[in-house]
């Protein structure tokens, strides 16, 4: 409320009435001001009464709206991990009881028929854990990873099919962060053997189609795009190659900038980089202005003579769907051939061909093995430079071979290769040795079909290559009619090929207490007329886990090997210290949520406290300005009703 | 006396001035010999009490004040439009539907919360919509405002010409109440548009506005207005032209000024305001929804943007294609799905806009598609729509990994459809079904699989982009662009209220003035009456006294 300047020197019958109005209505705008900060409660009716504080209450109420939804995100994760730690205990509950199952069934006191009848009880088991596994939290499968539409585990095959992913769900945090509340399946029911092979990085050729995102650069760092500076006889080009999207991209922007300074050099791409083409007359310059790395990265700085040809630098392509399998091994394809996938064993096995003639993108292939129903899943490793497949079946063993050429050892997907440690083998058992028993014993004994025998001793051999050498070095084993020991060019496991001529048949056996025959899957005697042994494959990859583990006890019940309820036991308590250490996650993980909903709801209290300074109605100041006005106005009120009530006029006679 | 009486009944007309009779001694008369004697009193002139500066002070007053008044109250109609104190204003509709994303993060599957998250986008492309007219019947009414406020300036002014006429006429005497006419007027037209008056030697006065006259003696050029369409060519305004010429004014001052200023630099701002909140809002949501997955994929889909020119490359001018959201140079992969295996297989689709080689058009988008597609999908641009569709009842699609914004700029597999704040709308795809509602993401959009996906990535994005910076909001989030406008607005609102608080005051003060120069006041008038009186009442004495006289000196004949 502002008066206004009354030192004027005549007072005029108008401008009193003027002033009065004005004065009136001053006093009735802020009344009406006041009034409505008290019935409102709101010290603001509109944000120009006060900007800074309207952008406050503006900027707080988004904090609290992302605030409220936060709350429910962490209840709802909250939710999620309680069950999931239920869950975890019922299962630690289940694993125990198997344990004293299996515990109880070792003694000599009991019956085989009391451990099939116990294998019943395991199956049972078995059924319970398939149903903790699916758990569902509002609809989602509680331990499928980042998949959480459709179940976590799936009996097929007479295994069980781990169907999420690795990691897990998680909440964004209003700074932008992430709260993990969901544990996968594999993690906690052990549901995926990795990289059947050991995988092996395979080289990729550059296509035009790469994009760059897909490189990794000259120095595998990534690739930063920025401008390279083109010099050609001392003209300088700056080529701003940062809308780069492709490998294309670069060569049609580079080629440009070579063209507008006026040289006939150009890029390409070959191999697994680019190419600089010199000039035909003069040398070309491409270099990194003083801040960028984008030359180096992409491999094509430097200085380029005349008529010059220069390939760049390898650039470290990944390997994405798209790629086509002509640009793996370096550009060289693989081998068409193929490979067999064999899941299980003996006459409930699937086995699938894969064979690379029809396949154009890794994709394909990808796909390929994917739908080939031996329940291995295959994608591309996570640095982006070769192929992993897992057997997700916990139960089920899977083997990978050749089918007649290199396909599999190529793609370093063979699941028996030279490579493979000894201590793997079979199911981890390895191998056993007669030098464990008898030092310096030779392990196994070759017969030829000329009757000649000679021994092999295997002692400190680590790989499969280790033993073909062995093999092949053995003392006796030499000239034309040798044996050559070899893995199958033809699904998996080792060869030996006889060169001799006679009568007999090749034999292998084990000499001296070793099992190492049996174990490398050779202990074969080759029927006639063939003179090769084709080994097994006894590097057969499957899940380690609850369900293989409770599926061995099953079947050590019933089989009634006493030593496979042991295994089976200690199995179990491996097992159960996984299980012990998820639920040590899950336990930390409430807490965190219990903490940051504690914080959360301080940091609501405090943000509503401040919202309620800036917005409510300071009542007992706006109650003593009502009461000072509504004084002024009645005594406005009242001057006015006086002012005009007499005049010179009234006092004439 | 009879001007007393005529101050005295007017002293409650506003815009009468008081008016003095000048009284002077009557002419000398001989009354003996060459002895002479003054003939009595008068009255030389009766005069207005004016002072021209003042009142051309208070006019100018008159202006600004009604300006301000103006200004204020279209500001305070936008504050209350935009509501921002309200729970459901612009910045609680974003918090809603960004964070109905976040609720549907955690459940995405579930078909309410999909159904709900995109009544959540109805909700808001109404709200903006809404607001966008409501805006707009702000600018309507200050339109209409001003040109029914310009038909009222246009009487004043011939008005004023008129009465100039009259007092030309009449030899500029005797014309007092005549003036106090035009000064009337000429007040009322304070109150319309700024004026100021140069008073001519005839008793006219010419009224400019500004530098110009638009009062010429008897002559008024006349304001008229015609509709024309604003610099920036987006809005339809009415602009106040000389009714002569057809010539533009520039009012800066009185209702019309204000309405004027109100118009170009408060509400105008205000719509663009909206227009670029909603832009931001479908380009943002587009391009992250177009990366995603739905619970289902396409059998067939048609994008939402009508391509003027299929042959023109992606990134060409807005008018020449019909684009709203150009794409720039990148990629992004077509996604056929094997229903029967699960299998996926990406296809790379380019789009070229380097600047270099073959630059990529909608056909160029169509053919790399049916390539890619192999027969088993198939695209088509009939009619500027880029429409994908699958030939194969066993195989859908979809798409991902877009770098280029091409998918986000076609239209297709996106949340809204529209440029701005006027045509704002959830796609028509997604209402008609909730599953393609893309919440999902692939692990790795470069090789995707069925089984390898983030079922709440998509939803979780989303959920955080009323932060994500803009290039269409000059690097800020939706939310912070629009409190900074919110707060802007309200330093502007409180500014003007503060304004109009001092112009009035202003004007009180110059009307006191101008009151105290020519107002009646009724004390001064009686005392002048009293005055008048006490000479009559000599003036009958000494008739009466001479009469007596006169009566003594016939007694004496007797």
């Amino acid at each position: 409320m502002s008066g206004f300047s009354t030192a004027i020197g005549r007072v005029s019958f108008l401008s009193g009435s003027y002033s009065l109005v004005r004065n009136l209505q001053n006093d009735q705008t802020s009344l009406q001001s006041i009034s409505q900060q008290l019935s409102s409660g709101q010290r603001l009716s509109q944000a120009s009464d006060d900007p800074a504080a309207a952008v406050g209450i503006l900027r707080i109420n988004q904090q609290v709206a992302t605030n409220t939804q936060y709350k429910s995100n962490l209840d709802f994760a909250s939710g999620s991990l309680n069950l999931a730690g239920s869950t975890l205990s019922s299962l630690a509950t289940l694993v125990t009881s198997a344990q004293s199952a299996s515990s109880s069934m070792i003694g000599p006191s009991v019956t085989a028929d009391e451990r099939t009848a116990e294998a019943s009880v395991v199956d049972n088991l078995i059924s319970q854990v398939l149903s903790y596994s699916n758990t569902q939290y509002q609809n989602q499968s509680l331990f499928g990873g980042l998949n959480t539409q459709q179940n976590a585990f799936n009996g097929v095959a007479g295994g069980y099919k781990y169907q999420g992913t690795s990691g897990g769900q998680s909440i964004l945090t209003p700074s932008g962060g992430t709260i993990p509340y969901t544990i996968d399946g594999s993690t906690i029911f052990g549901g995926v053997a990795s990289q059947i092979g050991g995988g092996q990085s395979i080289g990729v050729a550059l296509t035009g189609n790469t994009r760059i995102s897909d490189l990794g650069g000259a120095a595998n760092t990534g690739v930063s795009l920025g401008t390279v500076n083109v010099t050609v006889g001392g003209t300088t080009v700056g080529v701003d190659l940062s809308s780069a999207a492709t490998a294309n991209d670069v060569v049609n922007l580079v080629n440009a900038g070579l063209t507008s300074a006026g040289s006939n050099a150009t890029i390409s791409i070959a191999g697994s980089g680019f190419t600089v083409n010199g000039d035909t007359a003069q040398s070309v310059t491409i270099a990194d202005t003083s801040q960028g790395h984008t030359a180096a990265n992409l491999g094509i700085a430097g200085t380029f003579a005349a008529s010059s040809t220069t390939a760049g630098g390898n650039v470290h392509a990944r390997i994405i769907g798209t790629t086509p399998l002509s640009a793996l091994n370096g550009g060289a394809g693989l081998d068409p051939s193929g490979f067999i996938i064999t899941s299980g064993t003996g006459s409930t096995a699937t086995t699938a061909t894969i064979t690379l003639g029809s396949l154009n993108t890794v994709q394909d292939l990808v796909n390929a093995i994917n739908s080939s129903n031996t329940n291995v899943t295959a994608q591309i490793n996570a640095n982006g430079n070769g192929i992993v497949v897992d057997n997700n079946l916990s139960g089920v063993p899977v083997t990978i071979g050749e089918n007649g050429g290199l396909t599999a050892t190529q793609l370093g997907i063979r699941s028996l290769n030279a490579n493979t440690s000894l201590s793997d083998l079979n199911d981890g058992a390895g191998i056993t040795f007669a030098s464990a028993t008898t030092p310096g014993a030779a392990d196994i004994q070759i017969t030829r079909q000329d009757g000649v025998a000679f021994t092999v001793n295997l002692t400190g051999a680590q790989t499969i290559q280790d033993v073909l050498n062995r093999i092949n070095t053995a003392t006796g084993n030499t000239g034309a009619t040798h044996v050559l020991a070899q893995l199958n060019t033809t699904g998996n496991g080792i060869e030996l090929v006889d060169n001799s001529a006679g009568a007999g048949a090749l034999a292998v056996s084990d000499i001296n207490g070793s099992n190492a025959a049996q174990q490398l899957g050779i202990l074969k005697t080759a029927s006639a007329p063939t003179s090769t042994i084709n080994g097994d494959d006894v590097n057969p990859v499957q899940p380690q886990g609850l369900f293989t583990s409770l599926i061995k006890l099953r079947n050590a019940l019933l089989n009634n090997d006493t030593p496979g309820i042991t295994a089976a036991g200690t199995l179990l308590q491996n097992d159960l210290s996984r299980i012990t250490q998820v639920q040590g996650v899950v336990g930390a993980q409430q807490q965190d949520l219990q903490n940051r909903t504690t914080a959360l709801q301080d940091d609501q209290t405090q943000l509503q406290s401040s919202l309620s300074l800036l917005q409510d109605t300071d009542m007992t100041t706006v109650i003593t300005q009502f009461q000072q006005l509504q004084t002024a106005y009645t005594a406005a009120l009242q001057i006015g009703a006086k002012q005009y009530q007499s005049n010179l006029l009234d006092f004439i006679q | 006396m009879q001007v007393v009486g005529n101050n005295i009944s007017n002293a409650g007309t506003a815009g009468y001035t008081r008016q003095v009779a000048n009284f002077a001694p009557g002419p000398d008369q001989v009354v003996a010999g060459n002895q002479s004697t003054g003939s009595g009193v008068t009255i030389a002139s009766i005069e207005r009490q004016v002072n021209e500066a003042l009142n051309q002070n208070l006019r100018d007053a008159n202006s600004d004040q009604n300006a301000s008044q103006t200004l204020n109250s279209t500001l305070t109609q936008l504050q209350t439009t935009f509501g921002a104190l309200n729970s459901n204003d612009l910045s609680s509709q974003l918090s809603t539907f960004f964070n109905g994303f976040s609720t549907l993060a955690q459940n995405p599957t579930d078909t309410s919360l999909r159904t709900q998250t995109i009544q959540n986008g109805t909700t808001i492309a109404q709200y903006l919509q809404g607001l966008r007219s409501q805006v707009d019947g702000v600018q309507t009414n200050v339109n209409s405002q001003i040109q029914t406020l310009t038909q009222q300036a246009n009487s004043l002014l011939q008005q004023v010409a008129s009465l100039n006429k009259q007092i030309a006429s009449s030899g500029n005497t005797g014309v007092n109440s005549l003036d106090d006419q035009r000064d009337q007027a000429l007040t009322q037209l304070s109150q319309l548009i700024n004026v100021t008056t140069v008073p001519q030697s005839n008793g006219t006065v010419n009224v400019m506005l500004g530098s110009i006259p638009v009062v010429d003696q008897t002559v008024s050029r006349g304001l008229s207005t015609k509709q024309t369409t604003d610099p920036t060519g987006q809005f339809t305004i009415t602009q106040v032209t000389y009714a002569d010429t057809g010539d533009p004014t520039s009012i800066s001052g009185g209702q019309i000024g204000g309405l004027i200023n109100a118009r170009d630099n408060y509400v105008q701002p205000a719509i663009t305001t909206i227009d670029t909140v909603a832009a931001g809002l479908i380009n943002t949501v587009n391009t992250i929804h177009s990366q995603g997955q739905g619970l289902t994929g396409f059998s067939s889909v048609t994008g939402t943007t009508q391509v003027l020119d299929t042959t023109l490359p992606l990134n060409a001018s807005t008018t020449q294609t019909g684009i709203n959201f150009p794409p720039t140079n990148g990629t992004f992969y077509l996604y056929l799905t094997d229903k029967v295996t699960g299998q996926v297989t990406p296809q790379q689709i380019n789009v070229n806009l380097t600047g270099t080689g073959t630059q990529t058009s909608l056909d160029d988008i169509v053919n790399q598609i049916n390539t890619a597609g192999g027969g088993v999908v198939s695209a088509n641009d009939i009619g500027g729509y880029l429409t994908v569709k699958s030939n194969n009842s066993n195989v859908t699609f979809g798409f991902g990994g877009d770098n280029s914004g091409a998918l986000a700029a076609l239209g297709v597999n996106t949340f809204f459809t529209g440029k701005n704040a006027l045509d704002i709308a959830v796609n028509g795809t997604l209402q008609g079904n909730p599953q393609l509602l893309a919440t999902a993401r692939y692990t790795n959009p470069a090789a995707p699989s069925s089984g390898s996906v983030d079922n709440q990535a998509n939803a979780k994005t989303m959920s955080s982009a009323g932060n994500a910076a803009s290039s269409l909001l000059g690097g800020q989030g939706l939310s912070d662009y629009y409190t900074n406008y919110i707060g802007a607005l309200a330093i502007h609102a409180q500014n003007a209220s503060n304004d109009l608080s001092a112009n009035t005051t202003i004007q009180s003060t110059l009307s006191a003035q101008q009151q105290s120069v020519s107002g009646v006041s009724m004390d001064e008038e009686t005392v002048n009456m009293m005055q008048y009186q006490r000479a009559f009442e000599g003036s009958a004495k000494y008739i009466s006294t001479i009469n007596q006289m006169m009566q003594d000196v016939l007694n004496l004949v007797q």
